[in-house]
């Protein structure tokens, strides 16, 4: 039980009680020794780099996640070279602690620090936290509650505290956690970070009101505090000049996108733990669910001879065993095979594995997986989403039944066992024939497989399927979700209608409920979360740590229901809490796009033919032709 | 050609497991881009040698590796280009190559000496502790431990025999104890584990907290 909060202690300490070398020493001494995989807590990766004792701007980039987690994040390893690159910055890095360390952390009245020189992160002059998904919101009360900042921007007023900034995906619907931050930022952090940085310095000595006023123009900068919202959504600027809508930042050359020559490697296994060369930011595909295919539009293409010189740069630098090509949709990237082959060539005596992530159901994939096997067993991950195909003609997926079919006879053909396939359920117009549908899909897959008379031994078939969850952003923004009894129930269905070979898990309904509530609610949540969190809700997205009950209790609280929000229907001329933040993608062209889910029918891909959805007016670009 | 890596681990590096280690140095070759030798079949792997591994929180001025690297090199260059890809707290203390007549590690490393710095809370404490830990150490005839082998059965085991040459002192606040400890693949003793049996047995260590633990040096 939680009484008092640590912020509430360490704010009646001095700020002299916690030096780095304090610090340290206790780390050392008295709480390293006792606690799980102590090195992610001492700094030192190779990659990173010393602190900057004198700096004019102190940067603290947080995640909220554990080490292991926040390690494995690309966005996190630009920033961090992006701004120590940077002469006049120095930025350091902090993880969610797990619990074990935190319970020392707080006997030991150590404040969370940076683990590049142990400084409190009180003494940064900005805190940064990624948001990738919806359900680490409360990692950020956590940090902020064991770093002694307080929780809400109206409560940090001068410049005693750090400016809180959020940064990443989630943001394209920041309304129920904007009253923690003093600045969120809509887009790529590359842009406007420098630009923050520069007003900054010219504010350093002002107030942090003056400052917030001199950055609210900026591309990409919402400052939360500036307005007032109604329980329509209707806004209302409460400081002169407030822009009404936030337009998304983003540099429209990914040439001009810097790059580390090197990178963060960790000594404890990171979830990913290699060499990430982004290829592409953007995807051309449109599948009508999925938000990173809008919000991350348009499609920008690395040059082939920028691909090389980052693969020899991080390779070399870092020592790693392993790079993947990183994307949303790899064998999109025009230079796909060719990034693959310099690898296997020019790193033949270095043992380096490559690894391709999303990989669409095709040949073409299926050869290039292929091309890096080198007689690894290397599990084949594949997403048809779908069961049936109107099913996927309603998600705008593009891939046929005989696309999958074949692909999958291929890839026994050439010896793949380990295949795994992700599935959604819940998904907007679905009906019982089309979750039976998934079943169906994979006995005709295990048919083809016994059919083969030469087939490769000891087959593992396995599919994840997933609660949809209706994101901002995409043209399946306006509908309900499923209950949690509804997807429950479709679960039992298709565990009675999946053949036994196959090893179906499948998501928690109740998180994915949650989920959908962050997702498509307003400010009104900002209470529930500070209240779900002083009741004990934290590490939510790992598994045994989500706590329902306390969730739901936290919404009762306030008189509101999660159940209610997550299967809340938006009419198309309805305002959305979101609808002030402009992605580029225009709420026209996604009223066009789920009405054509209505009826099932397709989009082409962008790389066929232009959809208008509307990237391309007002200086928006799309790096290809049509 | 085989070379032979003597190294030092400090600081921050005491708290990587001997697993996470051998990917360290692993990475830091492939920074070098001197080549290493990999064993034939399906799934290749280095060849490299350690000396026996080194406990988690415990830092040591003398650990090796052998290792075989794609052609020859002189050592001093080894050395140079590896000091320069390894993290901060991991020091080359010397490279030679291994020829024929080169014992084995496990031949020439028998006895690790230690020095394990505990702390009292005044003076007073410290020197008693150091006094009632030497006379223990004196007047002992055995130093009995149970542990869980590998059936998960206690079983009770006598130490003394691996250790030798005791000795402690008292320095401020501080005790300090120095003592060989077998390093032996068959009865290897941790420190910690030694240290444990020390505060186990001596009242006035009971409440003693472990500082460090610095293995000083590695001999036959």
């Amino acid at each position: 039980m939680q009484t008092v909060s640590f912020s509430a202690i360490i704010k009646f300490m001095k700020r002299t009680d916690f030096t780095p070398e304090t610090i340290k020493e206790t780390l050392y001494t008295k709480i390293l020794p006792y606690v799980l995989k102590p090195a992610r807590y001492t700094g030192g990766e190779i990659g990173s780099r010393p602190p900057k004792e004198d700096a004019e701007v102190k940067f603290a980039f947080t995640f909220p996640d554990t080490y292991e987690v926040g390690m494995s994040h690309m966005g996190m390893k630009i920033m961090y070279s992006l701004l120590n690159d940077m002469q006049e910055v120095t930025c350091e890095r902090a993880y969610a602690p797990w619990e074990d360390m935190a319970k020392l952390m707080r006997e030991h009245n150590i404040p969370l620090y940076g683990l590049e020189s142990f400084t409190p992160l009180m003494d940064f002059d900005f805190v940064g936290f990624s948001i990738q998904y919806e359900m680490c919101i409360t990692n950020v009360l956590y940090m902020l509650d064991l770093a002694g900042i307080p929780y809400r921007s109206r409560d940090r007023e001068d410049f005693g505290y750090p400016i809180i900034i959020a940064g990443g995906p989630c943001n394209v619907n920041p309304e129920p956690y904007c009253d923690i931050f003093d600045i969120i930022l809509i887009g790529e952090g590359e842009k406007a970070v420098p630009e923050l940085i520069e007003i900054y310095k010219q504010y350093k000595n002002k107030s942090k009101q003056e400052y917030l006023k001199a950055i609210m123009h900026i591309e990409g900068i919402y400052i939360p505090a500036f307005y007032e919202v109604n329980e329509k959504y209707e806004r209302k600027a409460l400081v002169e000049g407030a822009p009404m809508s936030i337009k998304r930042t983003y540099i429209p050359d990914m040439n001009d996108v810097y790059y580390p020559e090197d990178t963060l490697v960790p000594f404890v296994e990171a979830v990913h733990d290699r060499v990430m060369i982004e290829i592409m930011r953007g995807c051309p595909r449109g599948c009508r669910f999925c938000q990173a295919g809008f919000i991350y539009r348009p499609v920008r293409q690395k040059s082939l001879e920028n691909i090389k010189k980052q693969i020899d740069d991080q390779l070399t630098s870092s020592g790693y065993e392993e790079i993947s090509l990183s994307s949303l949709s790899t064998t999109d990237y025009k230079y796909c095979t060719e990034a693959i082959s310099y690898i296997m060539e020019e790193y033949e005596n270095d043992k380096i594995n490559v690894s391709l992530p999303s990989l669409r159901i095709d040949s073409f994939s299926l050869g290039l997986v292929n091309s890096i096997q080198k007689g690894r067993i290397i599990p084949l991950t594949l997403a048809p989403e779908a069961g049936s195909q109107r099913m996927r003609d309603i998600i705008n997926k593009n891939v046929t039944e005989e696309d999958i079919l074949t692909t999958m006879e291929q890839a026994f053909r050439n010896g793949f066992t380990k295949i795994k396939l992700y599935f959604m359920m819940g998904l907007p117009f679905e009906t019982d024939e089309d979750v039976i549908a998934i079943g169906e899909l994979m006995q005709k897959i295990v048919d083809i497989y016994f059919g083969l008379k030469l087939r490769p031994k000891d087959l593992q078939l396995s599919i994840s399927v997933a609660c949809f969850v209706p994101k901002p952003h995409t043209p399946f923004q306006f509908f309900p979700q499923d209950s949690k009894e509804e997807f429950d129930r479709k679960q039992r269905l298709l565990i009675d209608n999946v053949n036994r070979k196959v090893r179906l898990t499948y998501h928690d309904s109740s998180v994915s409920v949650m989920e959908a509530a962050f997702a498509r609610g307003g400010r009104e949540l900002n209470d529930v979360i500070i209240e779900a969190y002083e009741n004990g809700c934290y590490f939510d997205s790992w598994g045994d740590y989500y706590k329902d009950d306390v969730w739901a209790q936290a919404f009762r609280k306030f008189g509101l229901d999660h159940k209610k929000i997550a299967s809340r229907e938006f009419a198309y001329d309805e305002t959305t809490p979101w609808d002030f933040i402009d992605i580029g993608v225009t709420k026209e062209f996604f009223v066009r796009e789920a009405k054509k889910a209505e009826k099932a029918t397709t989009t082409k891909n962008c790389y066929e033919s232009c959809a208008n959805c509307g990237i391309n007016k007002e200086g928006g670009k799309c790096d290809f032709e049509v | 050609m085989k070379y032979r890596i003597c190294y030092e681990k400090k600081d921050s590096l005491i708290f990587i497991s001997q697993l996470d280690l051998q990917k360290v140095f692993q990475r830091a070759f492939r920074r070098t881009r001197i080549q290493l030798e990999y064993t034939q079949g399906f799934h290749p792997h280095p060849k490299m040698t350690y000396s026996p591994p080194l406990p988690l929180f415990v830092a040591s001025k003398e650990e090796y590796l052998d290792v075989a690297l794609v052609g020859e090199f002189d050592a001093q260059e080894i050395k140079e280009r590896l000091t320069k890809t390894l993290p901060r707290d991991l020091i080359i203390v010397s490279v030679e190559p291994v020829t024929e007549s080169t014992p084995s590690l496990s031949s020439i490393l028998v006895w690790g000496n230690y020095e394990i710095i505990l702390c009292a809370e005044d003076e007073n404490k410290a020197a008693d502790a150091a006094n009632a830990l030497s006379e223990y150490m004196n007047g002992t005839k055995e130093i009995l431990i149970t542990k869980l082998n590998k059936k998960k059965q206690t079983v009770t085991k006598d130490i003394l025999p691996l250790v030798k040459n005791f000795s402690v002192r008292s320095n401020g606040c501080e005790i300090i104890i120095n003592a060989d400890l077998s390093l032996l693949n068959d009865s290897l003793l941790s420190a910690a584990v030694f240290t444990g049996a020390l505060k186990d047995n001596v009242t006035e260590a009971k409440e003693l907290v472990t500082k460090s633990i610095t293995k000083l040096s590695a001999k036959m």
